[in-house]
């Protein structure tokens, strides 16, 4: 394992950027990232660093304003960024499922949620209409949605949340897919909630042999639940590692800073992790390390040059001019 | 909230102001981008001259004459030269020549459409001066003291309720039977025009006073204890403003149509007055022998209410944030 | 349901009776009476004015005058002051022959302003958007009987078919083939001039409800799904943003009123529209009054209409 053939899903110098009114937005700046099957790989950052649009851009689900202007996805051996739109699509909901950040909003208000579940196996499993309703109905009952024949017949609205989330999650699992992506699927539940949703997506996982990429802000959820991490910042990774390595010896000061604003009891509570100062607009990213201006053990240097990602120990990558060299040891 | 006004008030106030650009130059430079925006901004500023100009020289120093009457010469076509032996010299139009033609009294077409710029101009002004007007009082009444009673109902459901009534009229309809009923005059037609049409209006600054009424520098010039007054005209009315600015350009396009349509049914702006409306309402009876008299003002109409339509439009794009954070 | 429903129907009632109390003092209080039409007319002697007005009640205080409006009103007594003709029959003709024009003048903008609306909406900001939409202002922007009379010129040149009135003179002697295509020619030509404004002015509202429904989350999520691009559009974007056009039903038949004055006096068609403009001429209060008080009716029954509608495709309203 670890060799380049082995990875289910591989991105590779992703670059992407948005045509705005403001000018063009670098949302995306050379984001590399490899996921083997049935591994979960976690990416954190602060709000706004890019984790979003690098999961749309893997689907190819950027608004019409979003372009990816570099770089490789690649599935199973695929070039997703070569494929024909109708090859794409059959690989969406199939072979890659998708949870979105915002439950409240990510399902259709005007079909009930059985119908929604039900048009993906339509689509990729072409189920009849019984046989649709009845697979709707057991995969509500394996996401822990109580009373699942009632529910199946119910709008969004009838639900919390958190069932919401778990049915966008039914949704993702419907036709077992290989990499399942999601985008913070709790940060807008409440705590209680969350815990419950990961623990749902640790048994599916566990279940289905599925790979997960899971992005989110909280360093607590990644301590339970991944193998690997990222961690990105303004649109370019700073940081790579295994879990117990990232705990023990991070080595980034972004990624330093980010486990001391971590509530040390609770891995659960889900706090607005607060570093002094603010992430740079993507319009006015320094031509340096982007981390600079907030970063406690700046050097000259980090203004100007950028440093580049690299291995420190097997397993271990960091960007940062502190720790350049230290590889070659 | 009240334990400690000062505080509330520290953070809010400063907010907006330290944004390096306002919001007005803001939405400027937005729209400066739009060019159908812009084009309709510069058809508007050619008129506005030329509605200055027909006032001043149709009426004050008459140098184009809209009333003199030339019998002899009646329906020349645009550009023909005036003929000095058959009209008296000081009926002779400016320059010698009828730069739009003459209508079937041997009126001058320039002068007539320059007249009836100013006309027509000020119809939909002051229409809609008086609907935004109406619209800005009840509609900044019922979402600022919605929640005062008035014996069993409130202020809100009592104005928004009329505001019912005024819309399940057939407006047209409703105008028709008013100025037909009235006197012709064509401040009667402005004021119908404003009065049948200022309900949009309402419902749009109702729905923003109810949302500003909430927001933080609204609450915290209440905690501060500012007078009402203040408080309504200073702070909330200018934040209210964008929309109403965006249906009042648009409401002077459909005024304009409005008069020209009540012009066309013959209960527009009466002779001698002439309005593009009734210029050209009058031009269809002679659409095959003085073509002119009818495309002239139809397409003048077709331009400036075009214009104000896409400057109305370039104007909800530029001023509405939710669409320039995109 | 139910209550909301009731509930709805008796404020309406309620608002019904202040917009006739209403309509009614606008049309008695503003200077010109019936009698007045015609001064010049000398075969009216003072006399017969003194007729008229006892005839028609006109010296009765007005909220009498009211009181035997609506009682007249509600009998069927209710007379045309210029004709005498009962005016609930005369409304009721006119209707019918109003109808078939707004009927067809409907269908053609539904059926034309949705696929323009939803092809620029899709296309947004392509030659096909910026096409329509300067299209659509143009026609928003030109006078309703400007263009008309430019577009009848043209089909008159183009296709040498009549369209003035609601049927050819003569024709009735011809053939029923004969017969039948001329009325369709006077009944199409009409309704697609006058349509014109109704699709630009729809269709752009149905683009900018498209642009923004396929901006939502979910249509993100069905994308997602695998869905095809067409049943994004049709299934998932289009269901939402049709839902606020299923309140447009309700304001259509008040249309059949106010809305056909001017394209039925262009076309010489006898409809409500020019019921209305003859009788606001005469100063035939009656029928000025009843047809303001059908309107009102018809409003606010439409809003009821769309508002039960509303809770119907819009799983997410429930009245209760
Ligand atoms: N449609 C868009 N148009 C313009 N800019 C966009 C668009 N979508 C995202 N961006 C920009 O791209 C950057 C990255 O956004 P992204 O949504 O990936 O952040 P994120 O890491 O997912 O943050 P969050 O934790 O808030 O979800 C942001 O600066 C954002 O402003
Ligand atoms: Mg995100």
């Amino acid at each position: 394992m670890g060799g380049a053939a082995g990875a289910l899903l591989e991105v590779r110098d992703l670059h992407v950027s948005f045509d705005t009114e403001a000018g063009a937005v670098p949302a995306v700046r050379g984001v590399d990232l490899r996921v083997q099957r049935g591994e979960t790989l976690a990416v954190v950052g602060e709000s706004g660093c890019g984790k979003s649009v690098t999961a749309l851009a893997i689907l190819r689900l950027l608004d019409p304003s979003g372009r990816i202007e570099r770089g490789a996805v690649r599935f199973d051996g695929q070039d997703l960024l070569g494929l024909s739109e109708p090859e794409m699509r059959a690989l969406r909901g199939r072979r890659i499922g998708m949870v979105f950040q915002e439950p409240m909003t990510s399902l259709n208000p005007v079909f009930t949620v059985g119908d929604q579940i039900g048009e993906v196996l339509a689509i990729h499993r072409g189920l009849g209409k019984r046989e649709r309703r009845a697979e709707a109905i057991r995969l509500l009952e394996k996401v822990g949605i109580p009373a699942a024949a009632e529910r199946v017949d119910q709008y969004p609205h009838e639900m919390s949340g958190g069932m919401k989330q778990r049915v966008m999650i039914a949704i993702a699992i419907a036709c077992e897919p290989e990499v399942l992506i999601a985008d913070e699927p709790t940060t807008a539940l409440d705590v209680t909630v969350q815990a419950q949703i990961l623990d749902l997506l640790r048994a599916l996982q566990q279940e289905m042999r599925m790979a997960i990429v899971l992005i989110t802000h909280n360093l607590g959820v990644v301590a339970q639940f991944a193998q690997r991490v990222l961690v990105m910042y303004a649109g370019k990774i700073v940081e790579r590692s295994d879990v117990a390595t990232l705990f023990r010896e991070p080595l980034h000061p972004y990624t330093r800073a980010l486990l001391r604003a971590l509530p040390s009891r609770s891995a659960h509570a889900e706090r607005l992790v607060s570093i002094a100062g603010t992430v740079p607009s993507p319009l006015e990213y320094p031509p340096g390390c982007a981390f600079c201006a907030r970063c406690p053990d700046v050097l000259p240097r980090c203004a100007d040059d950028e440093p580049r990602l690299e291995g420190v120990e097997a397993g271990h990558a960091v960007a940062c001019w502190l720790h350049a060299g230290t590889g070659a040891r | 909230m009240s334990a400690a006004p000062g505080h509330v008030v520290a953070e809010p106030a400063g907010g907006p102001l330290r944004a390096s650009e306002s919001p007005l130059q803001q939405a400027w430079r937005m729209l400066r981008r739009d060019r159908l925006a812009m084009a309709g901004l510069a058809v508007l500023a050619l008129l506005a001259v030329a509605a200055g100009a027909g006032k001043v020289l149709t009426e004050w120093y008459v140098v184009f004459d809209p009333a003199a009457v030339r019998l002899p010469e009646k329906l020349r076509a645009p550009l023909s030269v005036a003929d000095a032996e058959r009209v008296a010299p000081e009926d002779l139009p400016a320059l010698g020549i009828y730069l739009l033609g003459t209508d079937e009294l041997g009126r001058d077409v320039f002068a007539r459409m320059l007249q009836g710029s100013f006309v027509s101009l000020s119809i939909g002004f002051v229409a809609v001066g008086i609907s935004v007007a109406i619209g800005i009082l009840i509609g900044g009444l019922s979402g600022y003291y919605g929640n005062v009673k008035l014996g069993f109902i409130t202020v809100d459901t009592l104005l928004m309720r009329f505001t019912d009534v005024m819309l399940s009229f057939p407006t047209f309809f409703l105008i028709l039977t008013v100025v037909a009923l009235l006197p012709p005059s064509i401040y009667n037609i402005m004021i119908v025009i404003g009065v049948t049409s200022w309900m949009g209006t309402a419902r749009l600054v109702r729905g923003e006073f109810l949302s500003l009424r909430e927001q933080d520098f609204v609450v915290a010039a209440q905690a501060l204890g500012l007078p009402e007054r203040r408080i309504i005209f200073r702070h909330m009315v200018p934040n209210a403003i964008a929309p109403v600015l965006v249906s009042a350009t648009i409401g002077v396009a459909s005024a304009i149509l409005t008069e020209s349509a009540l012009s066309f049914l013959g209960f527009g702006v009466q002779p001698p007055d002439a309005t593009w409306g009734n210029i050209l309402a009058d031009g269809r009876s002679f659409i095959f022998d003085a073509p002119w008299l009818f495309f002239v003002p139809g397409a003048a109409i077709l331009v400036v209410v075009l214009a104000f339509n896409l400057l109305g439009e370039g104007l909800r794009e530029a001023l509405n944030p939710k669409l320039r954070s995109r | 349901m139910w209550t909301f429903v009731i509930r709805s129907v008796l404020q309406r009632l309620v608002l019904l009776v202040v917009i006739s109390i209403l309509a009614h003092s606008v049309v008695h209080l503003a200077p010109g009476e019936p009698s007045q039409v015609d001064p010049s007319n000398p075969r009216l002697k003072p006399e017969d004015i003194a007729r008229i007005r006892e005839a028609f009640r006109l010296d009765e205080p007005i909220h009498l005058q009211y009181a035997y409006w609506i009682h007249d009103l509600f009998t069927g007594e209710l007379k045309s002051f210029r004709d005498d003709q009962p005016v609930l029959p005369k409304i009721w003709r006119r209707f019918l022959n109003s109808l078939p024009l707004f009927v067809c003048a409907t269908l053609i903008v539904w059926t034309l302003a949705f696929p323009t609306g939803i092809a620029a909406a899709v296309r947004r900001g392509r030659a096909f958007d910026r096409g329509s939409t300067f299209l659509a202002y143009a026609m928003i922007s030109t006078p309703g009987f400007f263009l008309a009379y430019v577009l009848i010129l043209w089909v008159v040149d183009t296709f040498n078919v009549p369209v003035i009135g609601m049927r050819t003179f003569g024709m009735d002697a011809g053939s029923p083939v004969n017969y039948w295509m001329d009325r369709l020619w006077h009944l199409v030509i009409p309704s697609a001039i006058s349509a014109l404004g109704g699709i630009a002015v729809l269709s752009r509202y149905v683009r900018s409800q498209m642009l923004e429904v396929v901006g939502q989350d979910y249509v993100r999520t069905a994308r997602a799904k695998g869905v095809a691009e067409d049943a994004v559009i049709y299934r998932h974007a289009l269901r939402n943003a049709l839902l606020p056009f299923v309140t447009m039903f309700g304001f259509l038949i008040p249309g059949l009123i106010g809305g056909s004055v001017i394209f039925e006096t262009i076309f010489a068609w006898p409809g409500l529209g020019r019921l209305g403009y003859d009788a606001i001429l005469g100063r035939d209060f009656p029928v000025i009054l009843t047809l303001n008080f059908i309107a009102a009716v018809l409003t606010l029954a439409g809003t009821l209409v769309s508002d039960v509608l509303y809770a119907v495709v819009d799983p997410r309203i429930r009245y209760d």
